[in-house]
């Protein structure tokens, strides 16, 4: 089963794509034209990714120099003709944000683009004559009723999702929980600046929702070149501090790591996690005890509860970390997911067409090369 | 018994605009219909020649249509007509070596040599997208699959312009009745004949659309 690691970075949902009229037809509008992009370019925040076209013309041309060669790149483009074609071409694989018009009198192959995605997502802000041939619909307003600031719809929540086998396994970014609701999805938990998220899952044609004021975005992900998916490299490369158990732990872990029942080195009783619930321990800390009192030492709090990672260095001392997500990969075929203090393993079964439970998580289960998960 | 297609033409994408070409054996490599509006804002988008003010006064001659929304009833508004010769040879130049607005005598074999075919044409790998659905629109219209005069747009097609000599153009063709009325015989008339460099006004062409022709013999 294939699972890939991704990237899903702001300016993917936070970008707009600026064309402007400088053909023959705008030229009494021209002077207005330049004044409203002046003041789009100077609202927009400034991490959004901003492309800037000509009509007619698929080259893509520098935000960052428009005033001093706005009137250049005029005298480029005035009789190339008012055609939508070559950009929307440019723009059909890439394209995610918002795509803004500044002109006066028809764009002849509008029509042509009528229905597509690209289409629902163009703002034409007429600036003199319309734009729109007769009896066709679209979203045009006239300057006078345009506010610059408006060009930009901030996002709402952020829904990754994908096939039938879609499970992700690692996620960076605390703000996103995973969601049951309909399909498994990754959300974005509430409006936050910070929607940015690297992830790694299981499936495939990965997608991101993008819910905005009064629209939404469908983001195709691809998958990142140079990541890995071996949950030992996650580890080691995407994920915080290691930490060390003290010695009594690091002999307790060592002589329990590989065993199928373990106990609580502190009431003997039977382990469900490294969270131990038996009487005793209950009777010095009401809701129970975690083994390793290092643990407790080194994380927040927020972070003890789910999955903790443990190694083997060279020198023989035992290590740990947290891992971020309330999942995490086992092996090529099989996750586990946290629930509570307790965890389950899951397999796809492609009959189904659903990830069918298949056991508990071991006290510390081997994901191979010396490194253990488990679960508090 | 009539030749069969499959033995003597082949259909093919233009490497400039993936557009259908036709090869007729002995007469040459022909656009399969008149050059469309969309293939000449290729060559206005890559060339600059022509403006918004010079594509308005063309298009008053016979508005532009989107290809999504072609029927049976206004399919020739795909079609680019009101252009002079002189504006279809500077087409003719970027859209590929060799090719020329055909001679009377290149048409006329063109028109015939469809006439005694039978079958359809099978559509090309590498059309664009507008070229397909184009394809696939005319192909549905119970008018023009009939015949491959027909389905080529030589017939039921525009006028289109025709090279008499170096110097004299003139119009030719079989348009409908809805498109143009009284039409004369494609294999006997010709039409809006008109001399190379000049300009008369650009409405009195407005049926003229043109093809262009990758000859073997320029034997006028």
């Amino acid at each position: 089963m294939e699972d890939h690691f991704y990237s899903l970075t702001g300016e993917k949902f936070d970008s707009i794509s600026i064309i402007l009229d400088a053909s023959e037809s705008a030229d009494k509008a021209w002077n207005e034209i330049v004044t409203l992009t002046k003041e789009i370019l100077r609202k927009l925040p400034r991490d959004i990714q901003k492309k800037l076209f000509f009509l007619g013309n698929p080259k893509e041309y520098d935000t960052e120099i428009f005033e001093e060669n706005v009137s250049e790149w005029m005298r480029e483009n005035r009789t190339r003709g008012s055609f939508i074609t070559p950009i929307f071409e440019s723009l059909r694989d890439s394209k995610t944000g918002k795509i803004v018009v500044l002109g006066s009198g028809i764009i002849y192959d509008l029509e042509d683009w009528t229905g597509s995605e690209l289409y629902e997502d163009l703002l034409l802000i007429k600036v003199g004559e319309s734009m729109l041939e007769k009896d066709i619909a679209g979203n045009e307003i006239d300057s006078t009723n345009f506010s610059a600031g408006s060009v930009i719809n901030s996002v709402i929540s952020v829904q990754i999702c994908g096939n039938k086998e879609f499970m992700p396994y690692f996620w960076d970014n605390p703000g996103y929980i995973l969601s049951n609701e309909g399909d498994l999805s990754l959300r974005s938990s509430n409006p936050q600046k910070n929607l940015s998220v690297n992830f790694a899952a299981f499936g495939s044609k990965i997608f991101a929702n993008v819910e905005k004021k009064g629209s939404r975005d469908k983001i195709i992900l691809s998958p990142s070149d140079q990541a890995q998916t071996d949950p030992v490299q996650i580890i080691e490369q995407c994920t915080g501090a290691w930490h060390c158990l003290t010695v009594q732990e690091e002999t307790h872990f060592k002589q329990n790591k590989d065993a199928e029942r373990v106990y609580c080195p502190h009431c003997q009783g039977l382990l469900e996690s490294l969270h131990c619930l038996g009487t005793v321990c209950r009777q010095t800390k009401l809701l129970g005890k975690i083994i390793y009192s290092s643990l407790e030492k080194n994380l927040e709090s927020n972070e003890i509860k789910g999955f903790i990672v443990f190694r083997e260095t060279s020198d023989g001392r035992i290590q740990f970390k947290k891992y971020p997500s309330k999942i995490i990969k086992i092996n090529d075929r099989q996750i586990s997911i946290q629930e509570g203090s307790r965890s389950h393993i899951y397999e796809y079964v492609p009959n189904e067409e659903r990830w069918a439970e298949k056991g508990k998580l071991r006290i510390f289960h081997s994901l191979g090369r010396g490194y253990y998960v488990a679960v508090v | 018994m009539s030749p069969s297609y499959e033995t003597t033409i082949r259909v093919l994408p233009d490497k400039k605009t993936h557009f259908p070409l036709i090869d007729i054996p002995d007469i040459g490599t022909l656009t399969l219909w008149p050059v469309t509006k969309i293939q000449f804002e290729m060559f206005m988008i890559q060339t600059k020649a022509y403006g918004d003010t010079w594509y308005d006064e063309v298009l008053q001659c016979n508005p532009r249509i989107s290809y999504h929304r072609v029927t049976k009833m206004n399919y020739e508004r795909l079609f680019i007509t009101g252009v002079y010769p002189d504006e279809v040879l500077s087409f003719s130049k970027w859209f590929g070596d060799g090719y020329r607005i055909p001679t009377v005598n290149e048409w006329r074999k063109a028109y015939t040599s469809l006439s005694s075919l039978n079958g359809e044409l099978e559509m090309p790998e590498d059309l664009s997208e507008p070229a397909e659905t184009i394809w696939k629109k005319i192909h549905g219209f119970p008018e023009t699959s009939l015949s491959l005069t027909k389905f080529s747009l030589m017939q039921w097609g525009t006028v289109e312009w025709v090279m008499k000599n170096e110097e004299e153009f003139a119009g030719i063709g079989h348009p409908r009745h809805e498109f143009k009325c009284n039409c004369s015989n494609p294999l006997t008339d010709l039409v809006e004949k008109i001399k190379k460099n000049t300009t008369y006004p650009r409405k009195g062409y407005r049926h003229c659309g043109f093809r262009l022709i990758k000859g073997n013999c320029h034997d006028e």
